[in-house]
């Protein structure tokens, strides 16, 4: 199976700017001053190819300036199950991590349903199913 | 420490507004927004004069007075404030045809339909893990069960799932590709009968990938989101190029931005290249020494659109991209930004109808970023109850099924979409096709048996278990089927005395059934 950056290769889509380790570190530092877990490693990792990404209402936050992609301004300002951070959403769903679980989890938007879960192996799947072209 | 770090820190270290700056939002920088709340009877006038940034910061405003709370002293005031700000609430919803709809006892979609909804609206689909496969389904595409079939003995009409997915115009359009691939690949048709939402999804996936391993694959050339798009566009294009132009906003944005609307169905800013409408010294220039040059190009005359195709599909815009007067790229600070929106949540549009026309035109509006975010999306809450899967839903929902497109609070675009023939015929299909989703469920539960016994495939207790709780928690919810395949079906999966007594409960105790009932079935 391919990774989700082989798949958005030569696509077009708007990203934050190039990550840096303080801008992570306050991400970090803030989340979990509001009381939240920390940003798993897989998706820092990601972070480090791009740093918060968005396309036709599709939305994956980084530790960025950009208001729209920053992952402490959306875990303010939007609705989330507990026990999660929000890392992106689109139309229908939201993507979240549980730190309790360490799992990724697909959110539906509307009812707050789990409707898909992925390991911390799996981020390329729930990537791949937040961000549509 | 670089600049870029420290703006980053600034932002949320240096200017993070305390709780008591909070409070004092009220009349410190918002003036206007109190002079705005605090005169009910001008309040739609008030409103309606604000700019549309300051319009969202009290949308804002009013949902923290309301669902966050925000302390204010005297109580007394507090109460007020809360009042009024409910008023405005309503005020503003019914200037953009919207409602609070809040306090309702909804159900919950399955998951495998809320699935179908999203592959429908965006036209692709994304790959199975292994274990998202049913049992059955695997055992009949291992190598030595797959067998020599003729491509008539798929009847999809005889698969329960895919009667589920039967109901979406999309998924008809593609049952060819889903027979073909079955057939070419050997798999037993009478996997039809128990093969799950999951399963017809591997196939889809595997029918329409580039690749086998790509993780994602268009099963549509432009979903149904792009398709409300574009199908706008051609409805009522020019409204929105007059109204973009009326807005002062330059005219090669408003070109560029339509442009981009009307041929692939994207709204998309960030990605957005403003290019020139007439060929300027600079184009023609850089346009020289390529093969897209033609000497009959002169500064001034309009850019061909065949042009402009040619060089987006090679990836050659740039050499078209507007310039300001200092030669830089043209900002686009000032653009809207639009996005599709469901007027009705999904569930709601199911609730007392079918399933299909949640993608509907009708039931799409675009509308821009912000107002999304922080009044279409702002007030959502869910709560659940405590028995079986009800819940309690708050949403701002619209009740206009005509309004395509709303540019800010108080200006939209309708489109006549019952006039639609296109619509109308998919209406009338659509129809036809529906089917409740436990139904087909229970239905393919009842042929598991017979296929396994037949083709000899171990049951597996576990799964058999966990799919039976599952389909008994949602029969509990929303009983739908005749009480005699509810007791047949509890029959078959020899239930236990707790599993019975709720179901027991959950069909009203109504059940009367024969013994002839009984042994028919299974």
């Amino acid at each position: 199976m391919n990774t989700f950056l082989d798949e958005i290769k030569g696509k077009k889509f708007a990203h934050g700017e190039k990550l840096e380790a303080e801008a992570l570190i306050i991400a970090q530092k803030v989340l979990h001053n509001m009381g939240l877990g920390m940003i798993p490693k897989s998706y820092a990792d990601f972070l480090h190819h791009y740093n918060g990404m968005k396309f036709d209402g599709s939305y994956l936050f980084g530790a960025t300036v950009d208001d729209d992609l920053d992952i402490i301004d959306k875990n303010e300002q939007m609705k989330k199950p507990e026990n999660t951070i929000l890392l992106g959403y689109n139309d229908f769903d939201l993507l979240c991590y549980d730190y309790t679980l360490g799992e990724y989890l697909i959110i539906d938007r509307n009812d707050f349903k789990v409707t898909d879960k992925y390991g911390d192996v799996e981020l390329d799947y729930a990537l791949s199913k937040i961000f549509n072209f | 420490m670089s600049r870029r770090k420290k703006t980053y820190a600034e932002k949320h270290f240096d200017f993070l507004p305390s709780a008591s700056e909070l409070t004092g939002r009220f009349i410190k920088d918002n003036a206007d927004l109190w002079e705005t709340l605090r005169n009910p009877i001008d309040f739609q006038e008030n409103f309606t004069n604000l700019a549309y940034p300051r319009q969202i910061a009290l949308v804002d405003l009013l949902h923290d007075i309301t669902y966050n709370k925000v302390t204010i002293s005297p109580a007394k005031m507090q109460e007020k404030l809360l009042d009024l700000s409910a008023d405005c609430l309503e005020m503003i919803g019914w200037m953009c045809g919207s409602f609070y709809d809040a306090g309702n006892i909804y159900y919950p979609l399955s998951d495998d339909e809320k699935k179908l909804v999203r592959m429908e609206c965006y036209g692709s689909i994304d790959a199975r893990r292994e274990h998202e496969l049913s049992s059955y389904y695997k055992f009949f595409c291992k190598n030595e069960n797959r067998g020599k079939f003729r491509l008539k003995d798929y009847d999809l009409s005889q698969s329960p799932m895919w009667r589920v997915f039967n109901q979406f115009e999309s998924f008809r359009t593609i049952a060819p590709n889903v027979r073909r691939y079955m057939y070419r690949n050997g798999i037993n048709p009478d996997a039809l009968k128990v093969m799950s939402v999951s399963d017809f999804c591997d196939v889809i996936h595997k029918s329409f990938a580039k690749t086998p391993e790509s993780m994602k694959a268009l099963f549509l050339k432009t979903g149904y989101k792009k398709k409300f798009v574009k199908s706008f566009m051609r409805e009522q294009g020019k409204t929105l190029y007059n109204r973009l132009i009326a807005n002062g906003l330059d005219e090669r944005k408003v070109v560029s931005l339509c442009r981009r609307m009307a041929q692939s169905g994207c709204c998309d800013i960030a990605t957005l290249v403003v290019t020139e409408i007439n060929f300027t010294p600079r184009i023609i220039k850089d346009l020289r020494n390529t093969p897209y040059y033609s000497e009959d190009y002169k500064v001034g005359d309009k850019i061909p659109e065949e042009l402009m195709d040619r060089m987006f599909l090679a990836d050659k815009e740039n050499i078209l991209v507007a310039r300001d007067e200092n030669g830089m790229p043209l900002s686009k600070d000032d653009m809207p930004c639009f996005e599709v929106h469901h007027k009705n949540a999904v569930k709601f549009a199911n609730d007392d109808d079918y399933l299909a026309k949640v993608n509907y035109p009708t039931n799409l509006v675009l509308v821009e970023h912000e107002m999304h975010r922080a009044y279409f999306h702002g007030f959502d809450d869910t709560d659940e109850v405590a028995k079986n899967n009800e819940m309690y839903f708050s949403r701002i929902n619209m009740y206009d099924s005509n309004v395509a497109l709303l540019d800010g609070f108080n200006f939209e675009i309708s489109c006549e979409w019952d006039k639609n023939s296109s619509l109308q015929k998919r209406i009338k299909q659509d129809k036809q096709n529906v089917v409740n989703y436990y139904e087909m469920q229970l239905q393919r539960f009842n042929n598991i048996p017979e296929i396994a016994d037949r083709y000899h495939i171990e049951y597996s207790k576990r799964d058999l278990s966990n799919e039976r709780r599952n389909l008994i928690g949602m029969l509990q919810d929303k009983i739908n089927v005749s009480a005699e395949d509810l007791q047949i079906f509890t029959d078959w999966i020899v239930p236990d005395s707790k599993a019975q007594k709720s179901i027991n409960k959950a069909a009203g105790k109504n059940l009367k059934l024969t013994k002839k009932n009984k042994g028919n079935e299974l």
